[in-house]
């Protein structure tokens, strides 16, 4: 089997991730933050540990600053929904996963204004675009570090800097970019950072993270059980607490503090040498098969390591099925909840086939894939299927 | 400590100072809130002061019981 969806969620995991989350439920089961006695503080121990990995993984100095979520999309809400007010205005741009704009469209529903910066056919966004759609009440800037259609890194540092001069704050989408491509949230001027903890950073589903800049403060998403403060009736001003009521994911924590230190010891910079590497020798094939169209830019260099390709005359989904069942290898088809960053590339509403290798795909799969595909080209004639939906 | 994330931290912090200390609930005479709290030998309290202020960590209270 080869594994090539990393884009939705990163397989196989570290052996010290498995290990942290199988010995947090075997032997550290109680509830952080909820009670005093040495299970629940051996929980609230590796809820720590992590949180510090995390803020000293993306240079954050306060680690209070550092919120466990669900998952990017939770992130992206708590981020979206806890800052904005009716009257407010955002830019953001076409190449967005729905984690960003469905929140957005639910607060146009609630009376704030959304600008979408049209980006260029290969995904790319050009900064000027985003100053000339910034207005006075402009809140806020909400851009995908990179798309998870394309792949098509965008320049996050300087999006920043043009948020910044015109009063308003950023916030990134590094769902595709966290563990993958170096981010130094403090050294980059990035105001709020959502990702998830189970791509990148190698930690299991259900976790995610939101770092909060100082100075900025949000609307909690949930109310409720903060541990501490139990004779307020409101929720308490504290950071983390204030935005993670309700008992945390412990053991997925614990995965997800795991999969942050494997990195630190490796180093992020590695890890984007072989992705690029990957994604290199990916394009190079790919560039022999007159069949298969890629999107996106074709510079590894612009690209954090997700290639949408689609093969003239066959659906996505038919490729997608046929590289499952018939050579073992995995990957997502379809419009992979992005379905602006399809009309962008010119590819809604069919979609495309999405090759997403991670850390622990090597050179020899890239070749098998590009191999396979080539295998499905020379058959395409030879399809006859009935299909009931 | 004002919370729990921060209690845990001024654990790790004095632990490694060598500070001979326990995590407890917060007596009830201090607070009913449910938080945690730093214990330790009254003896050792000016050089768990200094360790925490040294990292920006500042108690909400300091009590003797």
């Amino acid at each position: 089997m080869v594994y090539f969806d990393n884009a939705a969620t990163s397989f196989p995991k570290p052996r010290e991730v498995i290990d942290a989350v199988t010995a947090t439920l075997r032997d550290k089961g109680g509830n952080p933050g909820r009670g005093g006695h040495q299970l629940a503080l051996a929980a609230n121990r590796i809820v720590c540990d992590a949180r510090e990995a995390v803020a000293e993984f993306f240079g954050i100095k306060d680690s209070s600053r550092v919120i466990f979520t669900s998952s990017a999309t939770e992130s992206l809400n708590l981020a979206i929904k806890g800052l904005l007010r009716p009257g407010d205005h955002v830019v953001t741009t076409s190449m967005e996963h729905n984690a960003v704009v469905r929140p957005l469209k639910a607060m146009e529903e609630r009376g704030v204004s959304v600008t979408c910066v049209q980006a260029a056919p290969d995904g790319g966004v050009d900064p000027a675009r985003i100053e000339a759609a910034m207005r006075p009440n402009t809140k806020l800037v909400v851009t995908t570090h990179a798309s998870n259609v394309t792949g098509t890194l965008l320049p996050i540092a300087d999006i920043a800097a043009i948020a910044r001069r015109h009063g308003a704050r950023h916030l990134v989408d590094a769902a595709q970019t966290a563990g993958i491509v170096p981010i130094d949230v403090e050294g980059m001027g990035i105001d709020l950072l959502a990702c998830p903890g189970h791509k990148g950073l190698l930690g299991p589903q259900g976790t995610g993270v939101l770092c909060i800049a100082e100075g900025i403060s949000l609307e909690p998403l949930k109310h409720g059980g903060t541990g501490g403060y139990s004779e307020m009736e409101v929720q308490p001003d504290v950071l983390p607490e204030r935005y993670e009521s309700g008992t945390l994911n412990t053991p997925g924590i614990a995965g997800l503090g795991a999969g942050v230190r494997y990195l630190l010891g490796v180093g992020v910079d590695r890890v984007r040498g072989h992705e690029q590497a990957l994604v290199g020798r990916l394009l190079d094939g790919l560039r022999r098969i007159p069949a298969v169209r890629v999107y996106g830019p074709h510079d590894p260099e612009r690209s954090a390591g997700v290639v949408s390709i689609n093969i003239t005359g066959m659906d996505p989904a038919e490729v997608g099925a046929l590289l499952d069942e018939e050579h073992g290898i995995l990957v997502r088809t379809g419009l992979h909840c992005a379905p602006l960053a399809h009309r962008t590339i010119g590819t809604f509403p069919t979609g495309t086939v999405r090759l997403a290798p991670g850390y622990f795909n090597t050179a020899a799969e890239v070749d098998q894939v590009v191999e396979s595909l080539g295998a499905i080209v020379k058959g395409r004639n030879a399809c006859n299927h009935a299909v009931i939906s | 400590m004002s919370a729990t994330h921060q209690t845990m931290q001024a654990e790790k912090l004095l632990q490694a100072a060598g500070v001979t200390i326990k995590v407890v609930m917060k007596p009830r005479q201090i607070r009913s809130d449910c938080s945690l709290a730093i214990r330790l030998d009254p003896a050792e309290l000016a050089r768990a002061l200094a360790v925490l202020e040294e990292k920006g960590l500042r108690p909400r209270g300091v009590h003797h019981l």
